[in-house]
């Protein structure tokens, strides 16, 4: 399965991969102009891998995890590109077909359990919701048996319930059995997010999406959580699409990177290339103003300026206004993607084969 | 003891307490059985001119409540804070008036604390006017202009709103407007936690001018341990209400003397892979601040819990033995469950699959007695008897770190100080362990 993959997320994956992007536009219509929010994206993900997408706030990554599953709404749209699932086309396909495969093949968590979750029902009944949409269990999903659910409690011998138990007690929830009927505000954060986790992958999805999903847990919840990752990876054979602004997560937690900026991926290789010589001018600056546990002396060197809102005018490289190695060249032509190493590939004019280098 | 005295501090705190009443009804009151969250429970503290402290801990442990009570935003429930030498707890808001101008705070969330109605010129030179400095309006408005430079900003932006400012540059206008008094003293509380990593490299530089520029002592509360370790002089570790732990900031990172400090530094993510080290999970959540747990607050998390001199096994099979009894104790064990993941009635199959679950360890590691105790306590939680369950292996493995409250003890040289007063100075430091006691419970323990 997990062959020698192609890191470049370039098209000659295409065959063996799980999740393809190409060419991705996504903007959105405001009354200021257009906000180019994800602008030429090419990503591939290969099955029980965990990729990162890593970038600040502004750069469109939560953008484009909500463009693979179809959560564009107005006034945004998915101007161009494609996005492919096991070679089915998610951009073309229709409201129904894509409810089929969310929560299916493809389950997303998100930052903030609590907004997620449903504050009415009880955790082991919304995982047990999960499970009776998304597989023949032969319990009824009609709207009846919902209602009769709602008020008299989950049927607490069902197929569909004692899954739910199976699922909190996989995410690590002590005592699943008692805590399932607990409803979310009785879990503290770290378990409210083990419960996402459990809904997320109680219907075995190919693909999870998880946009920041530590970000509003303390460290020492967060490290359990991404050790619950990395085991339901293993355990499910699930490829994850982890997307942080935080490196160090990325850094212990992902097999490749890739680095976003305004829209674009600026960088991409294996987590330990990547660190250990990262290219981009704009990966550079991220590293170096970075605060580290791991190297103190340093001085922080912050990037100057802040990242682009996306409208209107923008140089050819986006991050060419704040980048301390921009050249004139750097506002007129657009970065191609260059090999800067094994499997590294960064898009900036001034790096890549010395011949090609500005 | 300590190095410094507590005269070289501008600000200093001794056993501060702060409760939040948790009993809204008359009634309540009447019986006066009332409740309360002990937020911050018996800190001292010492900050001295031009030096950062920083408070870290996790959400909850009362960080945020000790920043703002230090000022005197929070009515304290008991102890004393010394500004400067005058002791300022609970004065009215009129004796705290010219105190006020000498101290200031800056938040998490810029757009929140600044008044999206008022141009920036306006907050800016509102404080000026409070206190009564600059001669007049154009004075005003010309220092504003002044401090706008000064934090990075142009001056022409006196006219601008808040709103027209990015997340960073708003962050630089509260500091501006903090520093509009010329404040001695100033509280931030998670001030860059908002902002992206690029933008919060430049706040904490331009903290850390200012700070050394103006001989600010600057009070750092975030829960950021990798920010600390950039900003501060020296550390002060906070678990539910109290300090547990203070250090100069290098010796905490290299040497953390208290088993909490090391498991939330260890939790920290890190880039390079070399510095890696073996995480220690905590397990458990956090006890609740109102009724926070007996002796040492963090022994029901513990990973260095000290077992009782009779306890004859070593300390992972007691930690185990401990951790099994304080979740029968609190009703996490769950036979019923069991009865039904197993579906069966069977009494022994039952226990042996509790013993499974929550105990973590194999129960050949423990000592026999401590072993057969743990089997006959699975046993009458099976049958369905959890108070004789409880009642058996509450008398049965009792830590020290239970009963008895740990001492602050100097971390450096191992030298007991007893009921020390407040360490001051950047060289004085302490853990409250028993581990660091030599006269405590737990030193015939090695250490593993």
């Amino acid at each position: 399965m997990s062959s020698a993959h192609s890191p470049s997320g370039s098209a000659d994956a295409d065959e063996e991969s799980l999740l393809d992007i190409a060419g991705l536009h996504t903007v959105f219509h405001t009354d200021r102009g257009t906000v180019r929010a994800v602008d030429g994206v090419d990503l591939s993900l290969n099955s029980g891998e965990i990729v990162g997408l890593v970038g600040e706030s502004g750069s469109g990554k939560s953008v484009l995890a909500r463009s693979i599953m179809g959560l564009i709404d107005d006034p945004g749209e998915i101007a161009d590109g494609d996005v492919r699932l096991n070679g089915e086309s998610l951009v073309h396909a229709e409201e129904s077909r894509l409810n089929e495969l969310r929560g299916g093949t493809v389950s997303m968590v998100f930052q903030d359990p609590m907004h997620s979750l449903n504050p009415t029902l009880s955790v082991g009944e919304q995982i047990a919701e999960t499970v009776r949409l998304n597989q023949d269990i032969g319990e009824s999903v009609s709207l009846p048996a919902e209602i009769k659910r709602k008020i008299l409690g989950a049927a607490e011998n069902s197929e569909a319930w004692r899954r739910a138990i199976e699922m909190l007690e996989a995410v690590q929830i002590p005592e699943p059995a008692a805590r399932a009927g607990d409803f979310p505000h009785e879990f503290s954060g770290g378990m409210r997010q083990r419960a996402m986790l459990a809904i997320a992958l109680s219907c075995e999805p190919d693909l999870l999406i998880a946009d920041e999903p530590t970000t509003a847990l303390d460290v020492t919840i967060q490290a359990g959580i991404l050790d619950e990752l990395r085991a339901l990876k293993d355990a499910f054979d699930t490829t994850i699409l982890l997307i942080t602004h935080n490196l160090a997560v990325v850094a212990e937690a992902c097999d490749r990177v890739n680095v976003m900026y305004a829209g674009r991926i600026v960088e991409r290789a294996p987590t330990d290339v990547l660190f250990e010589n990262p290219s981009h001018p704009y990966t550079q600056g991220l590293i170096a103003s970075t605060p580290r546990v791991d190297h103190p002396d340093a001085d922080l060197q912050p990037i100057p300026g802040s990242v682009p809102d996306g409208i209107g005018e923008q140089p050819a490289c986006k991050f060419a206004k704040r980048c301390p190695e921009a050249k004139p060249e750097c506002y007129e032509r657009p970065p191609d993607f260059r090999p800067v190493g094994a499997s590294h590939e960064a898009a900036c004019l001034r790096r890549g084969p010395t011949e090609d280098r500005l | 003891m300590s190095v410094g005295t507590a005269d070289d501090a501008l600000v200093q705190v001794r056993e501060l307490r702060k409760y939040y009443p948790q009993a809204d009804g008359i009634l309540d009151k009447l019986v006066g059985e009332s409740t309360s969250v002990k937020a911050v429970d018996g800190v001292d503290l010492a900050i001295e001119r031009g030096e950062t402290l920083a408070v870290v801990g996790e959400s909850g442990c009362g960080k945020s409540t000790l920043g703002r009570t230090v000022l005197n935003l929070e009515d304290v429930t008991d102890g004393a804070i010394e500004f400067d030498g005058d002791e300022i707890a609970n004065l009215s808001d009129r004796d705290m008036r010219p105190y006020r101008r000498r101290m200031q705070m800056i938040f998490q969330d810029p757009l929140a604390s600044l008044n999206p109605r008022q141009s920036v010129g306006s907050i800016l030179t509102a404080p000026m006017e409070v206190h009564g400095i600059g001669d007049d309006n154009a004075d005003r408005l010309e220092r504003a202009r002044d401090l706008l430079e000064r934090v990075g900003l142009e001056r022409g932006h006196v006219d601008r709103y808040p709103h027209q400012f990015s997340g960073g540059q708003q962050q630089r206008v509260a500091i501006a407007r903090a520093l509009t008094v010329e404040p001695e003293f100033l509280v931030a509380d998670e001030p860059t936690s908002a902002l992206d990593v690029s933008v919060q490299a430049q706040i904490l530089n331009l903290l850390e001018e200012l700070q050394a520029e103006l001989d600010i002592a600057l009070l750092f509360i975030t829960h950021d341990l990798s920010v600390v370790r950039q900003v501060a002089d020296r550390v002060a570790v906070m678990y539910l209400g109290e300090i547990v732990e203070t250090a100069p900031t290098e010796r905490l990172f290299a040497d953390p003397a208290h088993p909490y400090s090391a498991a939330l530094l260890s939790a920290v993510p890190r880039i390079d892979p070399a510095t890696r080290t073996d995480r220690t999970l905590l397990t458990g959540t956090v006890p609740s601040p109102i009724d926070p747990p007996s002796g040492c607050r963090f022994h029901t998390r513990c990973p260095a819990v000290i077992p009782p001199d009779d306890w004859g096994g070593d300390q992972s099979a007691f930690r185990a033995a401990f951790a099994f009894r304080n979740r029968l104790l609190d009703g996490e064990v769950d036979p019923e469950a069991a009865a039904a993941r197993l579906d069966t009635g069977d009494v022994d199959a039952i226990a042996t699959y509790l013993v499974e679950q929550s105990l973590q360890t194999d129960l050949d590691a423990l000592p026999e007695a401590a072993a057969k105790t743990v089997s006959e306590a699975a046993r009458l939680a099976a049958t369905g008897a959890d108070t004789d369950a409880a009642d058996l292996v509450a008398d049965a493995f009792i830590s020290p770190c239970e009963t008895e409250r740990p001492r602050r003890v100097a971390a450096r040289d191992g030298i007991a100080t007893g009921d020390i007063d407040v360490a001051v100075g950047v060289d004085a430091g302490w853990a409250a362990c028993h581990r660091n006691d030599p006269e405590g419970p737990g030193t015939v323990v090695v250490d593993d």
